[in-house]
């Protein structure tokens, strides 16, 4: 399987590709246990793990330029379903981990629960909103962060527009979640635990099946030819192939399931960092409905440390780091133009907004949605995908390239 | 000052304000119990309690989204 390039998404100009970059390796690397130690005395061990299980889905997404983003443009643009067959690939491991482990309820103590999340109008608006802004911010909730932690810092303004959408989302989000819906619809309460998981491994290989028919009829292309890095050096350097970072990925959700009691979800730490800088400079937002139901007024009210979805994104930036210092492609360039930096606006906020309408991103309701066997997460990638063909459309009115 | 003392200068400058949010709940009492599901306060309860504009859940999207019972 070819690497997918994500030319906008990690730092274009590698100064030194191929040569490990010592000092920041050695910066991220103490950076990543320092902050695990400090998360373990802070709240516990297991929340410190969380953590260095966040660095890993870095250094995995980062390695292997697992970009939902470039994989679904490559797709609309040239025709190339290799990112869509990794996406695939990885959602249909994550079925078979864990739904079956959702239907023990609890493992070792810990409840688990999935990634639920109501069909209708919210998800549809949401979802549709997400998929235009990935396509302008340039990365989704995973790739905002692990180009984030690569050293793009056209990133770093899209994470913090991501941030102020999401937030405005919290405000806007009981007024959405009362315009009609279905509700919840578990595919595993339709049709009972093992139909539910040979049913939706049908879907995904009949999407990753059309792509790739789709795609016999269009590619002009020659494969990218397989890089001859020894084993070693490109276990430790990188760049992985796209079914490497599809498996891990796989399994790392399933870990976060059995540590955080829940799949791997980004952005409601969003929320609750715009939250608490509002709260900082003196917004009520504690007053706001959203953040007056239980669990986010816990959170608000707690240290950030003890949100899980917080500490898993802290890990996955610094993981990211560490991958780009391995890598040698750590090379920050704040010259961005300023149609781009429009984009980087633009996109972060309607993929904050649409992220919270869309009760999670491409992560928490795409690939935890669907391996939690929730019909929203069909829905939500139906949709994002419709929205990720007009943001397609609209890149070059911004100056981005496609 | 180059963009890489930039991008590190703003991670140090996140990392400040992740220790004094810290802080500040520790010095308001506030716990710090993980948020895991299942686990603190009454996350783990599939009670029927008041969901703002959802009048009864069960549960909680990681999104904090109230999930109504069945």
């Amino acid at each position: 399987m070819t690497s997918l390039a994500a030319p906008t998404a990690i730092s274009a100009t590698p100064a030194r590709a191929g040569i490990i970059d010592r000092p920041i390796t050695i910066f991220a690397a103490l950076a990543i246990i320092a902050a695990a130690s400090a998360v373990t005395q802070a709240v516990d061990l297991r929340q410190g793990s969380l953590l260095l299980i966040g660095a890993a889905l870095g250094l995995v997404l980062y390695h292997a330029s697992f970009g939902f983003t470039a994989g679904w443009r490559s797709f609309i643009l040239a025709r190339r379903a290799d990112g869509l067959r990794a996406q695939m690939l990885t959602i249909a491991i994550a079925v078979v981990l864990i739904l079956p482990l959702l239907a023990l309820n609890e493992i070792g103590g810990q409840k688990l629960t999935g990634a639920y999340g109501p069909v209708g109008t919210s998800l549809v608006v949401g979802a549709f909103l997400f998929g235009l802004g990935m396509q302008l911010g340039g990365g989704c909730g995973s790739g905002t962060l692990f180009t984030v932690g690569g050293g793009n810092l056209r990133m770093l303004v899209t994470l913090a527009f991501f941030i102020t959408g999401a937030v405005i989302g919290t405000a806007h989000l009981p007024w959405w979640s009362a315009l009609p819906h279905l509700g919840v619809v578990r595919l595993q309460d339709v049709f009972g635990l093992w139909p539910a998981v040979a049913l939706q491994l049908v879907a995904l290989a009949a999407v990753a099946g059309i792509a790739t028919w789709i795609e016999r009829g269009h590619r002009r292309d020659a494969p990218a030819p397989a890089t001859a890095l020894p084993l070693s050096r490109r276990l430790l350097q990188g760049p992985w192939p796209l079914v490497w970072g599809a498996v891990l990925l796989a399994l790392l959700n399933a870990l976060t399931l059995v540590s955080a009691g829940h799949p791997w979800s980004i952005t409601f730490a969003f929320n609750l960092w715009g939250a608490k800088l509002l709260i900082a400079v003196g917004v009520p937002v504690a007053s706001w409905e959203f953040w007056t139901w239980p669990m986010p007024a816990q959170a608000l009210a707690g240290s950030v440390l003890a949100d899980t979805t917080s500490v898993m994104d802290f890990g996955l930036i610094l993981g990211a780091l560490l991958a780009a210092g391995l890598a040698g492609k750590f090379a920050p360039d704040w010259r961005i133009p300023p149609r781009s930096l429009a984009a980087a606006i633009l996109g972060g906020l309607l993929m904050g907004y649409g992220a919270r309408l869309g009760f999670g991103c491409n992560i928490g309701a795409f690939f935890s949605g669907i391996a939690s066997g929730s019909l929203h997460g069909w829905v939500w990638f139906a949709i994002a995908f419709i929205g990720s063909v007009a943001g397609v459309r609209l890149r070059p009115l911004f100056g981005l390239a496609n | 000052m180059t963009p890489r003392l930039i991008f590190l200068l703003v991670l140090l400058l996140a990392a400040g304000a992740v220790a004094a949010d810290h802080w500040a709940a520790r010095q308001r009492g506030a716990n710090v119990t993980p948020i895991r599901a299942g686990e603190a306060g009454t996350l783990g309860r599939p009670s029927e309690n008041s969901g703002g504009s959802v009048d009864k859940f069960c549960g909680f999207a990681p999104c904090g989204m109230p999930l109504p019972c069945e």
